[in-house]
């Protein structure tokens, strides 16, 4: 019977219906009374979604439906989105290079480990060991005949006194005092260059090749040759600080300071004695002392200049005279 | 942004699969790059905490050096079984505490206080829109300093579980480990942050959010 087939349908439809609007009461009524205050308590946990799934399904129907929970979820929504429009700063360079370098200078700098090592050396097998035992021979004989005291050798005085190098003036003539002998005529190079043009023993080339001496190698030299060079680099050194000294006393016996050209003369004559000009030396002490009145030392000076050139006896005798009777 | 770019990249490409935790125990190796990875995550972060914790622009980056370099100097008493983040921020929070007790820091700032000018070219570069007017930075500016204001006018507890809840994302039982208090006392601290900075939007006129 098609009638009460259908009627069947429909009141089980209804009663299905009632069941289902019962339920949703039910919830409803259940999510109004109890989780308000529920939702409020852990309205925290809810925002920042720091609870389990189904807590928040049923706070989030809830949402839906509560108007007060509403507005103070929303409150906690407009905060959050001023703060989060807020720019995030970023810290200075020099701060960072500072907490790197700090960071870096707690740990040192990472050493390699022994493995790492071995593993970045060529792999040359056993033939590595006897190019290194080669090698060592070698720098053996280096270190042996490596010449290393040179420089410490007292002999050899630094020039450090940096005084520019003045060409002699010529002097036509004069007294003992201005001119003896006519020096300034002799040339109108530096001191330096003449002495070491006229020093026998050296020529230009082995002048220009002493220098470099360290440059060349010294492992097949004899050591005879290795001290005859190195004596003669140490006669142009010594050399050259007379020389300075020279040029120095002679401008300073120029500007009147007799006394500090005494000075110079005096220590080119003490530390230099086989200086080349040290008879120009001797004369010109003898004229710094003969203008300070120190008769005695200028007759000291002068015979000590006969005494290299004997030669000039017969002019300077006249002199030691003359300064005697003055 | 270190010393090259391509130091940067190379840092990022090796390490950035790396936890902190992890990375904290390479530099404690000897892996100083791991350091530099930790700087390139947590930089901003502790730094605008700092920022916004101490309320001083002059301050900050001392500060912040100075936080950093603690981390490098305990990088040997760190165990792994503390998560990273909760440890340095317990030492930025600490460092904080020690100014605080100095009385290095101001706990209001006025008005004439632009904590924002500094960093104007940031706004500008927040507000990069070719259709925005110059109103629209300078509200924006004017915006900021105000929850700036808002901010240090609340209670330094509060603010300090404000600033690591909300700017950090710190979950409220690490944040409970960095202060030192349990959960319900941060969360309570939250909510009173929360009501607070509602009060003080009031008293600053910030009432059009949009």
């Amino acid at each position: 019977m098609p009638y009460k087939k259908s009627l069947k349908n429909w009141a089980l439809q209804i009663l299905n219906d009632f069941h289902a609007l019962v339920e949703v009461l039910n919830n409803r009524s259940k999510i109004q009374n109890m989780e308000c205050s529920e939702f409020k308590k852990n309205i925290l946990e809810i925002f920042y979604k720091e609870t389990n799934a189904s807590f928040m399904g049923e706070a989030s129907s809830h949402l839906e439906s509560c108007l007060g929970c509403r507005s103070e979820w929303n409150q906690l929504l407009e905060i959050r989105g001023l703060f989060h429009g807020l720019p995030d700063l970023k810290p200075n360079q020099e701060s960072i290079d500072i907490i790197l370098t700090e960071s870096r200078k707690k740990k040192g700098f990472e050493l390699p480990s022994l493995s790492k090592l071995l593993g970045q050396l060529p792999r040359l097998g056993w033939n590595f060991v006897p190019v290194m035992v080669v090698l060592f021979f070698f720098i053996s004989l280096f270190s042996i005949f490596h010449e290393k005291s040179f420089n410490n050798n007292p002999s050899v005085a630094s020039n450090t006194l940096g005084m520019p190098r003045d060409a002699s003036q010529p002097v036509s003539g004069g007294s003992l005092l201005e001119n003896p002998f006519g020096l300034g005529t002799r040339n109108t190079l530096p001191y330096q260059d003449v002495a070491l043009s006229e020093k026998q023993s050296v020529n230009q080339e082995e002048m220009l090749s002493i220098p470099n001496i360290r440059q060349q190698s010294t492992l097949f030299t004899s050591p005879e040759e290795l001290k005859k060079r190195y004596e003669a680099r140490r006669q142009i050194l010594l050399e050259s600080d007379a020389d300075t000294l020279m040029m120095r006393g002679r401008r300073l016996k120029a500007m009147g300071r007799v006394d500090l050209a005494l000075a110079d003369f005096e220590t080119i004559t003490r530390f230099y004695p086989e200086y080349t000009y040290l008879d120009d030396v001797l004369m010109y002490k003898a004229q710094c002392y003969a203008i300070q009145g120190d008769v005695d030392k200028a007759i000291d000076s002068l015979e000590a200049y006969v005494q290299k050139n004997p030669t000039q006896k017969d002019i300077v005798l006249p002199m030691i005279d003359q300064l005697r009777h003055d | 942004m270190f010393t090259k770019s391509t130091t940067l990249t190379h840092i990022i490409t090796n390490y950035q699969n790396r936890t902190d935790e992890e990375l904290m125990i390479l530099y404690q190796k000897g892996d100083s790059k791991a350091f530099e990875m930790l700087l390139v995550r947590h930089q901003k972060g502790i730094y605008n905490f700092l920022y916004r914790f101490l309320g001083q622009g002059e301050n900050v980056e001392e500060a912040f050096q100075e936080v950093f370099v603690r981390v490098v100097r305990s990088s040997e008493s760190y165990t792994p079984s503390a998560k990273f983040t909760t440890w340095v921020y317990t030492i930025a929070r600490n460092y904080c505490i020690d100014l605080s007790r100095k009385g290095k820091i101001r706990q209001n700032i006025s008005l004439e206080d632009t904590c924002g000018t500094s960093k104007e070219s940031e706004w500008e570069e927040k507000l990069e829109d070719p259709q925005a007017g110059p109103e629209k930075l300078v509200s924006a500016q004017n915006l900021a300093e105000k929850l700036e204001m808002a901010l240090s006018a609340i209670n330094p507890d509060q603010r300090e579980v404000f600033l690591l809840r909300e700017r950090l994302g710190l979950p409220f039982e690490e944040i409970a480990q960095i202060v030192g208090d349990s959960v319900n006392t941060v969360k309570s601290r939250m909510r009173y942050a929360l009501s607070a900075l509602q009060e003080e939007f009031k008293k600053l006129g910030i009432t059009d959010l949009k």
